[in-house]
This record gives structure tokens, sequence and C-alpha cells, in this order.
């Protein structure tokens, strides 16, 4: 399995056991008939953080999840996952993994569903049988857990999915979409759940299409769009750039204000108006208000503004000159073997 | 050890769940115990009791053991096991594999941490393990019923497990490759249904091929003893001109019978023996001395070589001829065709992207 390039340098791999659970380089896969899924991605995802992998329909999310899950050969790859070469079998024993369109076998029930891959990932029975127990007691499923998956509903499914995936113990835990068909009180407790894996120092590798989701429990996010990672970071960092003040005020003259150098717009509603300061900082606001006291200004409200994950997210996967989202789906034709 | 006793423990869920194994093994102890039903005396076949009276077929001619033996071989084995059993088994098993390499089951199994291909091998035993439990529990219920009613415990019926149990897996080698070709439960119960036919009409055009081959030789023997009587007993008198034109014509088939013979072998080498790997169980546990002899109706009761071949002799070469196979030949030669199929299979599965 070359492709693989499991020749990762030691230093590299020792940087990355301390302090990344996940460390991808020029992760590339073509599949046939040529369809770019992924053009050299990189990603970091630091231990014992919950990080967000978004993107539109067809950006490659699930076939980068596939690739450090083994189930996608990719064309190319280097890096570590947990301290071993990506591609690595061993290294599964400690990752928990939920994809997306799973299918449960409908002979087995929940409990058995746990057992069963838990026993997959050599974990112990008797450890198996009592994680089992606590497992789906944890995920609200203790009362169906004798019951056939087919009984279950999608929420179901998914509730018994995440227990499924928790019951090796792993240290780096892939979320693919978990969430889809839960209702709002499932999901809360889901995010619950997500905090409290954190809170134990797992990694959690969450792929889901929900931005206020991952928004209220991401420490870390990327986006990708058409197999490249455009944006990477923490939410603070990606949504630095659109942080500004904007005070609102009525009953004031605008052209009687004096501030200088100082970068701001001035929108107006009908009677109220409203000043905008673009990456504004408090010490920045300060002179502006009493300027606006001075000229008789009314303020109604002083507001620290920033664009929301879905803004960032919107903005990211718009072509920046024409504002067009590409359309759905990967790049096909020849690999570019350009650096994302 | 154990992931695979994990995929085994699976394995035998997902046959428990499916309603035809307890059907197959409920058929299994009907067709036991019909065979129990019937019986052999002195004036023909009983069953329970009433007697139907049978010449050919009574105890004087058949002893109660040698009739079980041959009720458990020819019915249970030759029709029950590799036929109905066999058809119930295929369509039992055949999802076993479409189903682990269909889209959202895949993905849980091949991201645990085993290898594609004894993921892959463990599911094609588990689909065994159908036909094990099956052939176990009907040769245990025969072993009884030989034993009780024949009279004579034959521990040489358990040969008919291992047996059955190869003759199975070279049919769900050839359904294991189309499940991960075709990902198609239908498509590769279908493909693999036509294979076997394939195979069994491949062996049967060998075996007819040689029975006319043998047949031949028989002939040119029958016509140069003809002659050498005629010869002996009227001296130069003898008129043995047709004779010799027929042995003439005999003689000149005989390189074509033995290069399509040749050519059959090769053929049917590499194929898997579904029907000669089950006549082991025949030669196994009945031998020919038990059997016995055909009636003989003078010299023109055989279709062959026109009447000179007698059907009695023709069948005991045929038998010498099949005993020329040994079972290191059938069983290797099937199970290098195995071999090579599962391999194939798992170099698939493991490049494959799902």
């Amino acid at each position: 399995m070359g492709v693989w390039a499991e020749a990762a340098p030691r230093g590299y791999i020792e940087r990355s056991m301390a302090d990344f659970a996940l460390d991808l380089r020029s992760v590339s896969k073509t599949y046939k008939g040529r369809v770019q899924a992924l053009r050299e991605v990189s990603l970091a995802v630091p231990k014992g953080s919950v990080f967000g992998l978004l993107g539109p329909n067809g950006a490659g999310k699930s076939t980068l999840v596939k690739i450090m899950t083994t189930v996608v050969r990719p064309t190319h790859a280097e890096g570590v996952i947990l301290g071993e070469p990506i591609g690595r079998k061993s290294v599964l024993a400690r990752v928990g993994y939920l994809p997306e369109h799973h299918r449960f076998p409908p002979y087995l029930t929940g409990r058995q569903l746990v057992e069963h891959y838990g026993a997959l990932a050599n974990v112990p029975r008797r450890i198996r049988r009592s994680r089992a127990a606590a497992l789906l007691e944890l995920v609200g499923m203790a009362a169906w857990a004798d019951k056939r998956t087919t009984t279950y509903s999608k929420g179901m499914q998914q509730r018994t999915g995440i227990a499924m995936a928790l019951v090796n113990d792993p240290a780096l835990v892939i979320l693919d979409e978990p969430t889809d068909g839960v209702d709002p009180v499932g999901r809360r407790e889901i995010r619950a759940i997500l905090q409290r894996m954190r809170d134990e120092g797992r990694t959690v590798f969450l792929n889901s299409h929900l931005l206020g989701e991952v928004e209220m429990v991401c420490d870390r996010v990327a986006v990708m769009v058409q197999g490249r990672v455009v944006q990477h970071g923490t939410i603070d960092e990606l949504t630095a750039n659109s942080r500004r003040y904007e005070i609102t005020c009525v009953r004031f003259d605008a052209e009687l204000l004096r501030l200088g150098e100082r970068e701001h717009r001035v929108e107006v509603a009908g009677d109220r108006k409203r000043i905008v300061i673009p990456r504004g900082t408090p010490d920045d606001v300060q002179p502006l208000i009493d300027e606006l006291r001075r000229v008789g200004a009314v303020i109604t409200g002083v507001h620290d503004v920033r664009e929301s994950l879905e803004d960032m997210f919107l903005r990211a996967v718009r072509d920046p000159t024409t504002g067009i989202a590409p359309p759905p789906g990967a790049i096909q034709g020849r690999s570019s073997g350009a650096k994302s | 050890m154990m992931q695979t006793l994990a995929l085994m423990l699976d394995a035998y869920r997902e046959l428990n769940y499916r309603r035809l194994f307890w059907i197959a093994l409920a058929l299994s102890a009907v067709v036991v115990l019909s065979v129990a039903a019937l019986g052999v005396n002195d004036r023909g076949v009983t069953i329970l009791h009433w007697t139907v009276e049978m010449q050919g077929m009574n105890s004087t001619i058949f002893s109660p053991a040698l009739f079980y033996k041959a009720a458990f071989v020819g019915l249970g084995v030759g029709v029950w096991l590799t036929w109905v059993a066999t058809i119930l088994a295929l369509i039992t098993t055949a999802g076993i594999i479409p189903d682990l390499v269909s889209s959202g089951s895949i993905d849980l199994a091949v991201s645990k941490p085993i290898s594609r291909a004894r993921l892959l091998l463990t599911k094609f035993a588990g689909g065994l393990l159908f036909s094990t439990l099956q052939v176990t529990v009907f040769t245990a219920g025969s072993f009884l019923v030989i034993g009780l009613r024949g009279g004579t415990w034959e521990p040489g019926v358990f040969l008919a497990i291992p047996l059955v149990i190869l003759f199975y897996s070279y049919l769900y080698s050839f359904c294991a490759l189309m499940g991960v070709l075709t990902r198609s439960t239908v498509a590769s119960l279908l493909l693999t249904i036509l294979f076997w036919a394939v195979c069994s009409m491949f062996w049967i055009a060998y075996v007819g091929v040689n029975t006319g081959r043998i047949a031949n030789d028989l002939n040119i023997v029958s016509i140069e003893r003809i002659i050498e009587e005629r010869v002996r007993d009227r001296g130069e008198r003898a008129d043995n001109a047709k004779l010799e034109s027929d042995l003439e014509r005999a003689k000149s088939w005989q390189p074509f019978w033995n290069r399509v013979s040749r050519y059959g072998e090769w053929v049917v080498t590499p194929l898997p023996k579904t029907a000669a790997t089950i006549e082991l169980l025949e030669r196994q546990l009945i031998s020919a001395a038990d059997l016995p002899e055909p009636p003989d109706r003078g010299g023109n009761d055989s279709p062959f070589a026109g009447g000179r071949v007698k059907q009695r002799d023709l069948q005991r070469e045929l038998v010498a001829w099949q005993s020329q196979h040994s079972p290191a030949w059938i069983i290797g030669t099937s199970l290098g065709f195995e071999v090579v199929v599962l391999g194939l299979c798992v170099w698939i599965f493991r490049r494959r992207d799902y």
C-alpha cells in the first residue's frame, strides 16, 4: 500500500504525537473517471479538541474521512493519526467511527451491535459488555438495548451508532453527520456528549452540514471546497476579519461628526442611524461615543458584531470575484497537483 | 482470535435470523425420518408397516444395512444434500458477501483493526457454517437411522460432512467472487447456479466422451474375440469381412476418442468437480462387491457398438475408469480452483474503494 506513504520521518511522527491527534499532509484522491475528490489536502487537529469539517456537497469531506478510516485508498497520502502513519490498521483500535449513511445488520439488537463492533476493535469481552451497557445508558438507549435495530427510528440509530463508536474507548472519534435525523432534544444531548468527550481528553472529528451545531461545539473548523481546504483555524481566527462594532443612535446630524482618519461608515434607516467601525476594538469605540454625545445623539445600542459561521462558510465557498458558489460535486479532469 | 469469533458469532446470528435456515434444517429432519420410515424385507420395500412388493429390491438382494447406506448415499446425499439443500443454502447465504460490501455496512466493517482479507475470508467461512450445520445434523440423524434400522453402525457416513462442505465451498467461493464483483445477492445467486450447471454439463460431457471411448475399446476387443473364435471354430472358411470392416472402423475411431477424452480432461481439470466429490462418499461407503450384479441379458443389451458390448462390462469399465481419478486429484484440482477464485476475490476486495 505505497499510496499511504508510510515512510513518514521519525521526527515528524514524534512531533505530531505530542501535539496533534491528526496531522495530514498532501492527501489526494482521484477516483476512476478522473474525478478529483481530494487535491493535496493538509489538516492538523490538536489533541483534545472538537474539530468540525465543513463543506458543500461533493467537497470531499466523506472521502477524507474514509481515507482516515481506510475505507478508501488514497491516491497519495502522508501524515499521522494518533502517532501512526495514516492507513495503518492497528491505529483503528483507538479510533471510533460513525459513518454518515450507515446500515446496521438487521439481525442485531442495539446491545449486540455495540458489543460486536467492540469485539472487532479488540475490546475484551467483559469490558465491552460493561461498556456497552454504560454507553447505551449514556445515549439514552438503555430501554431499547435488547430490541433489534430495525425497530429503531433514525435518531435512535444515530444514538446507538455513537455508542458503537465509543465502545473501544477511542482517543479519536470521527462522526459523520451524527445529528442527522435526531430531534432537537436529542441534538442537545449529543452536543453534551461531544463536550463530555472533549472534557475526557478525546479528540472529536465532526463532519456536519449543521453549521449552528458545529459553531456550538467545535474549537476548530476547516472548510473544504472542491477537494481543497480553503479555510482552517479556530472560529475566532476565521471570523476575526469580520469583527466590527456597531453603534445605533437617533436624533443627530451625521455631518457634524468629526472622526478624523478613523475608518467608519454610517448607515441610515429612517430616523435610526448605525455607525459601523470595521475590525474595531473597545478602545476604538470610546472616542466615537464621546463624539456622538457631543453632537447630541441618543445612543440606543453598542454591539460587538462578528459574522456567524454560516456567513463565514458562505463567504468561503463563494468565488471572491464573482460571488458565485461552485456547483456541487468534485472536479473532473486531470490532477492539477496544485497545493491547497 | 477475538475478531474471528465475533465474525463467526455474527454469521450464526445472521443465519439464525433467516427463516430459510430453520426451514432447511426442518426439511433435513423430514428427509431423515422419511428414510427411517422405509425398510426392506424379503418381499420388497416397506413403508412403516406397509409392504410394496418389488422383485429387484428386497432383502434377498439388498441387506438392510446396504439398503440404508444406499438410501443415505443416493437419496440423502446425492439428491437432498447436493441438490435441494445446496440450492437452499445458496439462497440463504448468497447475500452474506453482497451485504458486507453494501454501502453503509462496509464502512463499519473495514474501519476496524482487521485486515480486509481476514474479514472477507471469515465471512466466507461464516457462509459455510450453514452447510456445516445442515450436513452435520443430517449425517448424525442418518447415522442413527442406519444403526437402528439397518443394524450396522457405520462411522464412515460422517465422511459426508467434510465432502459436502468441500462441495459447497467450491460453489460458495464462486458465489463470493460474484458477490464482490456485482454487490448483488440475486446476481451472485443466479450466476453461481449457472456456473454450477456449466460445470455439471462439462463433467457429464466428459463422462459421456469417456463412455464412448471405453465402449469403442470394448467393441474392438469384442470383435477381435469373435473373429478369433470364428477362425478357431471354422478355420479359413469363416467369412469375417463385415467383422473386419467393423473392426477397422472402430480402430479408426480410437484416435478421435482418445483425443476428445484428452481435451475433456484438460477442460475439467481446472474446474471444481462437484459430482465427483460427492461420488467419493459412495466409493467409500459402498464397495462394488456389496452391490448385486446387474442381470446378464446376453450380448444385445447395450446400445453401444451394435450390441456387441455388454452393459455390465461397460459399467464395470466405467467404474474402473472413474476410480482412476484419485480423491487427491478430484479434491486437489477442485481446491486449486477454489484457492484461485478466493484469491481473486480477496485481491479485488482489498483494492476496492467503498
